[in-house]
């Protein structure tokens, strides 16, 4: 090969290459200054209330987040309790339902999270309690619902200022809404696209699962659906595999609600969405 | 070094260069002109699902106020309009979503105008269907809120996108246009109150 040619050939791929990084020039993102940012402590209850500093004990506030935290970590739907002093002037389902899209509460592919807003200040319209709800748990929390939460258990409760039993017993109430549309599914899908690696440890199990119903049934077509067969090797043999870090009762895997970074909280906001549902309230 | 190399590579790299950022911006032209298209799509199921509340919102009014005739078919006018103005995405431009615009904002008017009416029936504001109708109308006004502004953000992507220099050249080529925005009117600042 001729140097010069050589040299030809380089040029063209440098400059290409060159030009092509100038040319990707990453959208800046919308700044939403308006918004708090979140707290990056790997929490689900937040007070950033400077009016209302004690509204929860720190003793209510860790329970309520190692409630949520199991709760997210076992059912992967994500609720997040906020105490904040203002709406950054806007009105509370607007504000709700953009910081619920900023903080990405639930998981993105299920956008299965919920928002409980909490505003004890008197200035700018009063105090508000607002549920927010996340696009995947519309139909199991519908804003109906959310709306007979907020009246009926955490109005009732806040006029009597017992402001801890009121989030305590609405967020039971979400949880087990949420998971009547949730819990089984998220349990088998997340199982089932965990962990390649799991699934390569398995594959010896799969084998031995296969053959015996082989053995067994000979003659006779195995007419199992994938899906049945991964529950039934989840239930019997994922917890043995894994120990308790993959098992369904996780709870013994280094949760410590004041322990922050690691892996401990809920493992991370996941960028789900919300649309606007929810409903809002006062006391 | 530089007389070294001869005209062809420098050809080359300009023809390659080209052709590259074209296709790469024609594509993203192509993404972001079908998240438009995705997100009005969006807006129209909230428009619609509001449109659906109606008829059992003045089912259940008419139970109770039966002579306020005028502002319960001002809504039910008001709500055929607004549904037999459906824009197609195809044909979303600046003045067909105007149009659009203008049919919802007077059934939002309509609607609101209905609300101020049923402060003056105790009886119906205690009715629990009533009530429940009120929240779903109450959560559909606020999805329509939320839905308008991603589609008017995703809008802003798109123009700032195609209006900027090189792209503008291949959109004039291609064919691909500014998108237009719902307008931050008055009504959206008074869109029906529900008050409790």
């Amino acid at each position: 090969m001729k140097r010069s040619n050589f040299y030809s050939i380089l040029y063209v791929f440098l400059t290409v290459a060159f030009l092509m990084i100038l040319s990707s020039s990453v959208h800046a993102l919308k700044a939403e200054s308006l918004l708090p940012e979140r707290p990056a402590n790997n929490q689900l209850v937040f007070n950033l209330s400077s009016q209302f500093p004690e509204f929860l004990s720190a003793q209510e506030q860790n329970n309520l987040n190692f409630k949520l935290s199991n709760f997210a970590r076992e059912t992967s739907n994500q609720i997040v309790v906020l105490v904040i002093d203002s709406f950054s002037g806007m009105e509370v389902n607007d504000f709700a339902t953009q910081l619920f899209n900023k903080w990405g509460i639930g998981q993105d592919d299920k956008n299965n999270g919920l928002l409980l807003l909490i505003k004890p200040t008197v200035e700018e319209g009063g105090r508000k309690i607002y549920i927010s709800v996340g696009y995947g748990l519309e139909s199991a929390v519908p804003d109906l619902m959310a709306k007979r939460v907020i009246d009926e258990v955490i109005s009732p409760s806040f006029k009597a200022a017992n402001f801890y039993a009121g989030i305590d017993k609405s967020t039971d109430i979400l949880m087990s809404l949420a998971v009547g549309e949730f819990d089984e599914k998220v349990l088998v899908n997340d199982r089932a696209k965990g962990d390649a690696l799991l699934w390569i440890l398995f594959i010896p199990f799969l084998f031995m699962f296969f053959s015996e119903m082989f053995l067994s049934r000979t003659g006779e077509s195995v007419d199992i659906s994938k899906k049945g067969l991964r529950r039934r090797h989840g239930a019997y043999y994922l917890p043995f595999f894994l120990g308790s870090s993959y098992s369904y009762h996780g709870r013994s895997s280094g949760f410590g609600s004041s322990s922050g970074g690691g892996f401990g909280g809920f493992g991370g906001f996941g960028g789900g969405m919300s649309g606007g549902g929810g409903a809002g309230g006062s006391w | 070094m530089l007389k070294k190399i001869p005209s062809w590579a420098i050809v080359l790299v300009v023809i390659l260069v080209i052709l590259m950022s074209f296709s790469g911006t024609y594509n993203q032209m192509v993404t972001l002109s079908e998240g438009v298209e995705a997100k009005w799509s969006q807006v129209l199921n909230v428009y619609q699902r509001r449109a659906d509340l109606i008829p059992n919102i003045v089912e259940t009014v008419k139970g109770y106020a039966a002579h306020e005739k005028e502002t319960l078919s001002a809504v039910i006018e008001a709500r055929s309009k607004a549904t037999q103005m459906q824009v197609n995405v195809e044909d979303l431009n600046a003045d067909t979503l105007a149009k659009f615009q203008a049919a919802q904002k007077q059934m939002s008017g309509a609607l609101s105008r209905l609300m101020v009416v049923m402060e003056r029936y105790p009886d119906l504001k205690a009715n629990q269907n009533f009530l429940a109708l009120q929240t779903q109308l109450e959560g559909t006004e606020n999805r329509i809120t939320n839905e308008r502004r991603i589609f008017n953000e995703t809008v802003k992507l798109y123009n700032t996108y195609i209006r900027k220099l090189p792209q503008n050249l291949i959109a004039g080529i291609t064919g691909f246009e500014k998108k237009p925005y719902f307008e931050a009117e008055e009504s959206a600042k008074e869109a029906p109150k529900v008050t409790f």
